[in-house]
């Protein structure tokens, strides 16, 4: 029993670096901002940064679906909330005249393309994808 | 009068933006809308809830939307929202659209934004998705807080300035605004010139704070009482006290408080919302003083999400005329003055009184998600009514008073 129990211990670690990876926040390499804090990119994706920090440029989030694991990820990491909080918050603020709810793409390659060819987007993908066509602002561990 | 505000705002911000629609507008508007269709029954004869009596009916609740935003230059964005409502108070008929939002809106920093134009007027946690039943956990809104006197302030026409920022490591939202509102509610004329006030709000991980106070300078007219106000004004030909009851049959230029305070505290699966609100009128003229309360707790189960929810809510009008009536009396015993004017008093008196209203509220119900973007929300509310009035329920003319009433009610909400 022990044993069992060492060995799910120790595939559990070796899996872990996989199951938990690193999530990039992305911008355009034209963008003039960065590097983003943590809070800024809640912010961001939550509507209450409307501008990138100490600039002229409007955010433009760019969000997966709300059935991708990854969008449950990241709203987990960046603002402890599930896909039914974002899903009323988001109504909640779209319908209160707040400002306009994130682009979505379907998946984490049209989100690389959208953020690659858009100086405004914001997006989050897996560390694994980054390409140099886009710079990392902020890596959420 | 309120469409040429409007207009003159809009206006104003179009020049502002320095110029007209650009190839950026083209490709950016976007469209979203949401409806909710609603039902209800009370367990009492002639007695009504909005539009809810003994029989089932659907339009109370019922209601649909139409929103849409889109970029007219670089940081200048329109956003219009159009909305049919099941049941108006001002008799202006069923599903008859109104322009709820049309504003253009600039960002002046990262933190900072203007918006001009028509908006909902921010007076409570949900004043500006009262009409979107997705965005909160209930049938509607609670009635103690939510009261049905503020609907003709759900929109101002003006300018307001929110500001995000920080203190210390929680987020502070500050909304300062400014603009006039104009609107009926059971006969009664009510224009607000102007309306001024700001709220803040604090949130801070798994809490929200909330406090707004808007002041509200108020011109009310009553058509149906008229003749009595004539008549208290010749009687102000006797004594002058009697000058002070014509006069409280309306509100000329009178300032009313509206204070709010709200807060919300997301633990894990469960909700905790509460909110409270006073409004203190003019110590002049026709004067309400009413205030309220609500405490709803639900809890977060995958799909299923039920809910408890009580209050408590009153209302006052002309307290001291009625005082000064009653009071009348004495200086002038009943026959004293003749029976026409007995009857004025009497029935002043009592149609004062009517407005009295007070209530204990008792709401248990759940949410079901249906859809990703549908909920099903099914509640029995349990109003325990105080002082012989009937609380937010009105009876039919004659009809007797009972001392409570069950609302039983459902709702399928959806956004899109």
């Amino acid at each position: 029993m022990l044993r069992r129990g060492a060995l799910i211990t120790t595939l559990l670690l070796l899996l872990s670096p996989l199951a938990s990876a690193d999530i990039a926040i992305i911008t355009h390499p034209d963008n003039p901002v960065t590097k983003l804090n943590q809070k800024e990119v809640q912010k961001i994706f939550l509507g209450r940064l409307r501008m990138y920090p100490e600039s002229e440029l409007e955010t433009q989030a760019v969000d997966l679906p709300a059935e991708d694991p990854l969008f449950l990820r990241f709203y987990d990491t960046i603002a402890r909330m599930n896909a039914a909080k974002i899903k009323r918050y988001r109504a909640y603020y779209l319908f209160s005249g707040k400002g306009r709810l994130p682009l979505i793409e379907p998946d984490e390659k049209h989100v690389m393309t959208r953020v690659a060819s858009d100086p405004s987007a914001i997006g989050y993908v897996d560390a694994s994808l980054v390409t140099d066509q886009v710079r990392v602002v902020f890596v959420l561990k | 009068m309120k469409n040429c505000t409007l207009l003159n705002i809009l206006l104003a911000g179009l020049l502002l933006a320095g110029s007209g629609p650009d190839a950026h507008a083209t490709e950016n508007w976007e469209w979203s809308g949401f409806a909710s269709f609603g039902g209800g029954q009370i367990n009492r004869d002639q007695l009504k809830f909005i539009d809810y009596d003994d029989d089932w009916s659907f339009n109370s609740d019922s209601v649909a939307g139409l929103h849409t935003q889109g970029d007219i230059t670089e940081h200048w964005s329109l956003t219009a929202q159009v909305v049919a409502q099941g049941y108006h108070w001002d008799d202006t008929g069923d599903f008859h659209p109104e322009l709820d939002w049309l504003f253009l809106s600039h960002a002046l920093s990262p933190g900072l934004r203007l918006r001009l134009g028509r908006m909902r007027s921010p007076h409570y946690l949900f004043s500006e998705t009262l009409e979107v039943g997705y965005s909160y956990p209930w049938v509607r809104p609670p009635v103690e807080v939510y009261t049905f006197f503020m609907s003709p302030f759900s929109n101002f026409d003006g300018i307001d300035l929110t500001w995000n920022t920080e203190l210390g490591d929680a987020d502070l939202d500050i909304q300062a605004l400014a603009g006039t509102m104009d609107g009926e509610f059971l006969g009664l004329d009510i224009e607000v010139e102007p309306v001024a006030g700001a709220n803040i709000t604090l949130r801070q991980g798994e809490w929200l704070l909330r406090y707004g106070i808007l002041l509200h300078r108020t011109d009310l007219t009553n058509a149906s009482s008229q003749a009595a106000a004539d008549a208290f004004n010749q009687l102000a030909a006797i004594d002058p006290q009697f000058e002070e009851v014509a006069n409280s049959f309306e509100a000329d230029n009178a300032w009313y408080q509206y204070h709010a305070l709200g807060g919300q505290w997301d633990h894990g699966n469960w909700t905790l919302l509460g909110e409270a609100f006073e409004v203190i009128g003019p110590d002049e003229g026709f004067s309400t003083n009413a205030s309220g309360w609500y405490l709803s707790w639900q809890y977060h189960f995958a799909r299923l999400a039920p809910y408890i929810a009580t209050g408590h809510y009153k209302n006052t009008l002309n307290e001291d005329q009625i005082q000064l009536l009653e009071d009348s009396f004495i200086t002038y015993p009943p026959g004293s003055l003749g029976p026409a004017v007995d009857a004025l008093r009497y029935g002043t008196i009592d149609a004062f009184r009517n407005f009295y209203s007070e209530q204990y509220s008792w709401t248990l119900g759940v949410r079901y998600e249906l859809l990703a973007n549908t909920s099903l929300k099914c509640e029995v509310q349990y109003f325990d009514f105080v002082g012989g009035s009937t609380g937010h329920m009105i009876p039919e003319p004659g009809a007797p008073r009972p001392d409570d009433a069950i609302l039983t009610s459902f709702i399928v909400d959806v956004v899109f």
